[in-house]
């Protein structure tokens, strides 16, 4: 606030240009352009220009862009697009002061002022006192040239007041920054665009760090607060009151624990104070006193039924205790049914109401809503929507009370927990099944709560686990050292064992005791990890160099922010030595096998001793889902993994995966220090212009998660093949910055180095949906799917296995052939080359020429090998070292044949003329035939040589058919031709007894018969030879 | 020149690409099987420590998916293959003999060619390769031209400046090995202390172990070679 009116002029006019000459940026107006168009998406070019041209008596919203209708008109003919004619101030007048309705014919726009009756209500709710609108208008009229007051009361300029401005600008950040990335920074006009949202970051950032979470604007305080039942007016008087430091809305230093101290009287004990009385907002509950559940009897002798609730036990609860309800209270049969029977005639009779936290609430609509295709999940749905029924007619009967969440955007757990922390000195009992809330009302600060669960039989138990030890018991000394026998005393002092080193655990404020000897992990780089007294927990402590009080805070903060979410190993406690130091801290242990050691290495998982025997590609796809799952929520409560990599992955079995190192992701505003090349964002890679990041110089953001959760499940689902590889030439960085995705989808062919193989098989066998969203992502294209649609994906995936639509091998030995709906026809048929049988879809079969020679996957992909992969080798042809096929190089030295290179191939193929050796007509024939001398026939000679002539076997007396090629060379060299069969039999041989050696031998029949035709005794091949050799010399 | 490979032995090289797509990590070791190589049973010490190497590898079950070892030896006129690129454990290795003269540069040019058409097939059937090791393994008194080896040299060291290759060359001798200084990346081979080719192996399974368990992308360091290199230059 400022003094005089000449400054109040001078101030506000600088404000005025200094902001909005940097909004006038074309880069910042195009993204407003696109925050538009998402804003109102249900409006189409012919609603905006029927806006445009409309003449209303206010003049309409062509009146915003103080053009004259007809001009408009113009523009439009000439074919312009309707909002490019808006201006920076005109758009955010749009925002202001038009609410978008649904006419008769569709939206359309209502001018809110106009509602109220006279547009002069427009200048009255600017704050500008009289005495500085005389300032205003002459900063006005120096910018925009002359503008007369009248008209600027009348509303007919589209100039903004700063309020206004301020209210679009809050507007314009919560829609801009989340879409920030798909306007890079490099491009000319994104500069100052970039410049402003940093600057609203840094902001931002400060006020997270002092408060440990965003900041809130003023006016998402005033809603809370309202929430919890504490009317605006008092609201505002309280904020007022306490001064809050608000930067334009942006309310800084004003955290939860602020909030927390105005709302945590909502709670009192429901007695004759029925309604809720809004307290002053100083008053914080009283400090020190603490309420517990510690020993009392009635609760205690639930302990020798195995945990049962007893009436008494019940009646007492109800007596004393605020009852909290979870979820399944209303969203399973069994809750509902002790809900109506057992619990609220008892809570009616301690005249107390049951009270709903309103994310239970939330969460259950939420799930009521939900859109999916498992028909799994129909079920849970159908009950979900009978609890919210439920629930409201308890509430609007008053028997249930829905109470205002402190953290609408976080989970029923968190607010659950929350609220039980924030009031020790009172007792609650929450009725759940949720293990990790059980769990966490086990552990230390929550002496006052209990959890009672309902089982699915139907009988109702008090969680043992939750009631506080009615004594602390002291943590196990370390082993103390073995007597040592006297005879050895003199000898040396027997070694005592290293001392834990005193460590305490924080927050519990006890003694805590950790083997640093069994290490569950390899060592890393920070620190190790290791078992501890407790079989259920872990710790990690760090090196020395680690131990930062950057790191010490970024503990505490998880301790606080814990997101309760069953597959996190999650930080629980905070180790320090005796001087309060900070070492390290505690986790659950999780225990599984590794993913980078088992799913990523496909020999192993299609081996016998697999490390996840049984598994299948359901068991793929289920855990892909699963960790989809925990992505949604760990983003739903603002925390990002960060380092995603199949190091941090433990499995336990399909749907359970564990998440572990939780200390480096990234949470408020700590960020993670670490990352993979192969997950990383290409996005990272050009921005911070190198190919090896600083990962701790920047924030990552939710686009850069989305892209290496994709990395990560593609991975899982192709069996450890990266999407991404070096290639000739390409390294791999330069081939994730550039896209090049190898695999096809649709109408794209991936490129020519698609590589072929194992992997090409098993990205044919997705579902088009998941190939879909796989090539979008590693193509460069947006959106990138989110984690809630992968965990869709993936779940309709895993069905398509289950109904047998998709294979369910993890390495499929064939390709899945294109064609329509329904399953195909597979026949067997033989390989050609190996003689193995193999397996075909008809379609395919039908559609070959061919259908004799059919090569099974194995040797078409040899075949192929052999002839892409070139081996130096000498041409017989030219008589130089080439290249050749390695295929042609086997071959022609297995059949002793000339070997050519490609040069020499295609000069032998030519043709050339020849003389035919029957005719000596001229004719073309290949090179390579003239060339080798042997005798050739032309076309027509040929044909006459190949010409069938009938014959009969002398033999066997059968009529057949021979060439009359072969006719003339059997006359011509003196034999008889015999039919096939004749044939086949006189080759076969025989064994017969030699006459010459007298050694039973393989004989053909042939030989057998020409000799007794003689009169003589056949011989064997050997003594043939023999004779042969004899007659030599 | 060397007989090609046999159709039988094509098929087989396929079928095991076919069954196994995991990442694999070549490795050619070109070794001096000369008449010097008897001198202190220098060729019996090697023989053993490549047993050890090959039994190292097929124990662990990682690297057994990955590593695939071709040893091509030259001592004598003509360089020959003695293990092809096969899978570690239907690698068959016959222990080798020294005999005849030393033909480095025929023996490394053979190495670099396998090397390549292994590469070759890698890529054909869509599998991805971590960085090869290309490792020399010669005494000194050599008979091959200096000018021939030093082209080689200079690929060779182009190709390991592009990160496409890890070149090892080592020399066991008792001097300078001019030929292999002139093959080594930075100008001079590494010697071997004592004949310490056990160290040397264990070294190299190490290595390789840890680089068949990273990720795509990743660097793994190298540890350094004091365990079996003789310092002193």
């Amino acid at each position: 606030m400022v003094e005089t009116e000449k400054q109040a002029a001078k101030s506000l006019s600088d404000l005025i240009t200094a902001q909005y000459i940097v909004l006038l940026d074309r880069g910042m107006r195009e993204f407003l352009l696109e925050a538009f168009r998402r804003a109102l998406p249900e409006l189409d070019d012919n609603a905006w220009w029927a806006l445009l041209l409309a003449e209303t008596g206010a003049g309409g919203v062509s009146q915003l862009l103080s053009r004259p209708v007809r001009a408009v008109r113009a523009d439009r003919e000439a074919g312009a697009a309707p909002l490019s004619l808006l201006d920076f101030s005109g758009c955010c007048k749009v925002l202001l002061f038009y609410d978008v309705e649904e006419g008769p014919d569709g939206p359309r726009f209502v001018d809110v002022y106009q509602r109220e009756s006279g547009n002069a209500r427009f200048f009255q709710n600017i704050w500008l006192p009289a005495s500085q609108r005389r300032g205003y208008l002459q900063a006005v009229r120096e910018l925009h040239g002359t503008r007369n007051l009248k008209s600027h009361i009348s509303g007919q300029t589209g100039f903004l007041t700063e309020a206004d401005f301020q209210r679009v600008m809050n507007c314009c950040r919560t829609v801009m920054l989340p879409i920030l990335d798909a306007f890079p920074e490099e491009e000319e006009g994104n500069r100052r665009l970039w410049e402003l949202c940093r600057g609203w970051q840094e902001d931002r950032r400060r006020a997270e760090r002092k408060v440990g979470h965003p900041p809130f604007t003023r006016g998402e305080l005033l809603e809370r607060l309202e929430l919890q039942g504490i009317s605006p007016a008092q609201a505002q008087e309280a904020l007022a009151r306490l001064k809050v430091d608000a930067r334009g809305d942006l309310i800084l230093g004003w955290g939860i624990r602020d909030l927390e101290a105005l709302v945590v009287n909502l709670l009192r004990p429901q007695g004759a104070a029925a309604s809720p009385a809004a307290p002053a907002p100083e008053e914080a509950p009283a400090p020190g006193k603490k309420a517990s559940l510690a020993g009392i009897p009635e609760l205690e002798r639930c302990r020798g039924a195995g945990g049962l609730l007893s009436e008494e036990a019940l009646g007492w609860l109800a007596r004393n205790c605020n009852f909290l309800s979870g979820q399944s209270l209303f969203a399973t049969r069994q809750g509902r049914e002790w809900l109506g029977e057992g619990l609220l005639p008892l809570l009616a009779r301690e005249k107390r109401r049951l009270l709903v936290d309103g994310s239970v609430a939330s969460a259950l609509l939420g799930s009521a809503r939900e859109e999916g295709e498992d028909p799994a999940g129909e079920r849970a749905r159908r009950e979900a929507r009978t609890g919210v029924k439920l629930l409201a007619r308890l509430a609007k009967g008053g028997q249930a009370a829905v109470c205002g969440s402190l953290y609408p955007d976080q989970s029923v757990q968190y607010n659950l927990l929350k609220l039980i922390r924030s009031a020790p000195d009172r007792l609650f009992c929450v009725v759940t099944g949720d293990r990790s809330v059980i769990r966490r009302l086990g552990g230390p600060g929550f002496d006052n709560a209990a959890a009672v669960s309902v089982k699915a039989d139907g009988t109702v138990i008090l969680n043992l686990s939750t009631l506080p030890a009615p004594k602390e018991t002291p943590a196990p000394e370390p082993a103390a050292p073995a007597p040592v026998p006297a005879s050895v005393r003199e000898a040396s002092p027997a070694p005592s064992p290293a001392p834990s080193g005193g460590l305490r655990l924080r927050r519990a404020g006890k003694p805590f005791y950790v083997d640093r000897e069994s290490l569950l992990a390899s060592p890393g780089g920070e620190g190790t990890i290791c078992a501890t007294q407790d079989p259920r927990l872990a710790a990690k402590l760090y090196h020395p160099h680690c131990l930062t009080p950057q790191r010490e805070q970024k503990l505490t903060l998880m301790l606080e922010r814990d997101p309760c979410i069953e597959a996190l190993a999650w930080p629980v406690d905070i180790l320090e030595d005796e001087n309060g130091r900070f070492q390290g801290f505690v986790m659950e242990k999780k225990a599984g096998v590794e993913m980078a050691v088992s799913v990523m290495r496909p020999n192993q998982m299609t081996s016998p001793k697999s490390p996840l025997p049984g598994w299948t590609r359901l068991s793929l796809a289920e855990l892909c889902a699963a960790i989809a799952g925990v992505f949604d929520q760990l983003h739903q409560r603002g925390i990002l993994m960060g380092d995603v990599n199949p190091r941090n992955f433990l499995i336990r079995d399909s749907r359970t995966p564990y998440f572990i190192d939780c200390d480096s992701y990234q949470i408020g505003p700590f960020r993670c220090p670490v990352g993979t090349p192969i997950f990383t964002d290409p996005e990272i890679y050009r921005r911070q212009g190198t190919d090896t990041p600083n990962y701790s110089a920047f924030d990552r953001t939710l686009e850069n998660e989305y892209y290496a959760l994709t990395s990560l499940l593609f991975q899982v689902v192709m069996l450890g093949k990266a999407p991404f590889s070096s290639t000739r030439g390409t390294n791999l960085i330069d081939s994730i910055k550039s896209y090049q995705f190898a695999f096809p989808f649709g109408e794209e062919s991936g490129g020519q180095d698609a590589p072929i193989g194992a992997y090409r098989m098993i990205w044919s066998h997705l579902p088009y949906r998941l190939k879909e969203a796989f090539h979008r992502v590693f193509t460069g294209k947006r959106p990138r799917p989110t984690p809630a649609e992968w965990k869709r994906l993936f779940l309709f995936y895993a069905s398509l296995i289950r109904e047998g639509k998709s294979t369910d091998e993890l390495l499929p030995r064939t390709y899945k052939e294109l064609h329509g709906e329904g399953a195909a026809k597979f026949i067997t048929v033989t390989c050609s080359e190996c003689g193995r049988t193999f397996t075909m879809d008809e379609e395919s079969y039908q559609r070959r020429s061919d259908k004799e020679h059919l090569r099974c996957q194995l040797c078409a992909a040899n075949a192929r090998l052999n002839s892409a992969i070139r081996v130096p080798a000498r041409c017989d042809g030219c008589g130089q070292e080439k290249l050749i096929p390695r295929g042609r190089v086997a071959e022609m030295w297995e059949k002793k044949q000339p070997l050519y290179c490609d040069d020499c191939l295609n000069y032998r193929r030519q043709n050339v003329p020849a003389a035919c050796s029957r005719c000596g007509r001229q004719f073309e024939a290949p090179r390579g035939a003239v060339e080798s001398g042997r005798k050739l026939l032309c076309p027509q000679c040929r044909e006459k040589a190949r010409a069938k002539v009938d014959l009969r076997c002398p033999r066997c007396g059968k009529e057949f058919q021979a060439t009359a090629m072969q006719v003339e060379n059997a006359q011509r060299k003196g034999f008889t031709l015999e039919c096939e069969d004749c044939r086949r039999e006189l080759a076969e041989r025989v064994p017969t007894r030699c006459g010459r050696c007298g050694r039973v031998a393989p004989i053909s029949r042939r030989t057998i018969e020409w000799a007794r035709s003689q009169g003589k005794e056949p011989f064997c091949e050997d003594c043939l030879r023999e004779i042969k050799e004899r007659r030599r010399y | 020149m060397a007989n090609p490979r046999s159709l039988k032995e094509l098929r087989l090289r396929s079928e095991e690409l076919a069954q196994n797509p995991s990442t694999r990590v070549p490795i050619v070791l070109c070794v001096d099987t000369s008449y010097s190589m008897s001198i202190d049973n220098r060729i019996g010490q090697m023989n053993d420590g490549i047993q050890r190497f090959l039994h190292d590898m097929a124990r662990d079950q990682i690297a057994a998916d990955s590593v695939e070892l071709c040893v091509v030896a030259y001592g004598g006129a003509e360089p020959r293959e003695v293990s092809s690129f096969r899978s570690i454990v239907n690698a068959r290795l016959q222990p080798m003999e020294a005999a005849g003269g030393t033909h480095l540069y025929q023996g490394v040019r053979m190495a670099w060619q396998n090397l390549q058409e292994r590469l070759q097939e890698y890529q054909e059937s869509g599998i991805d390769y971590y960085r090869p090791w290309l490792i020399i393994i010669g005494d000194g008194n050599d008979d091959s031209p200096s000018w021939q080896l030093d082209r080689l040299g200079e690929s060779l060291l182009g190709e390991t400046r592009q990160k496409h290759i890890n070149i090892l060359a080592i020399n066991i001798g008792d001097e300078r090995h001019d030929m292999l200084d002139r093959l080594s990346p930075d100008g001079h081979a590494h010697k071997l202390h004592d004949l310490k080719f056990h160290e040397f192996f264990s070294w190299l399974s190490r290595n390789v172990q840890k680089m068949s368990q990273s990720l795509a992308g990743e660097e793994s360091e190298m540890e350094p070679t004091t365990s079996w290199e003789d310092a002193l230059r």
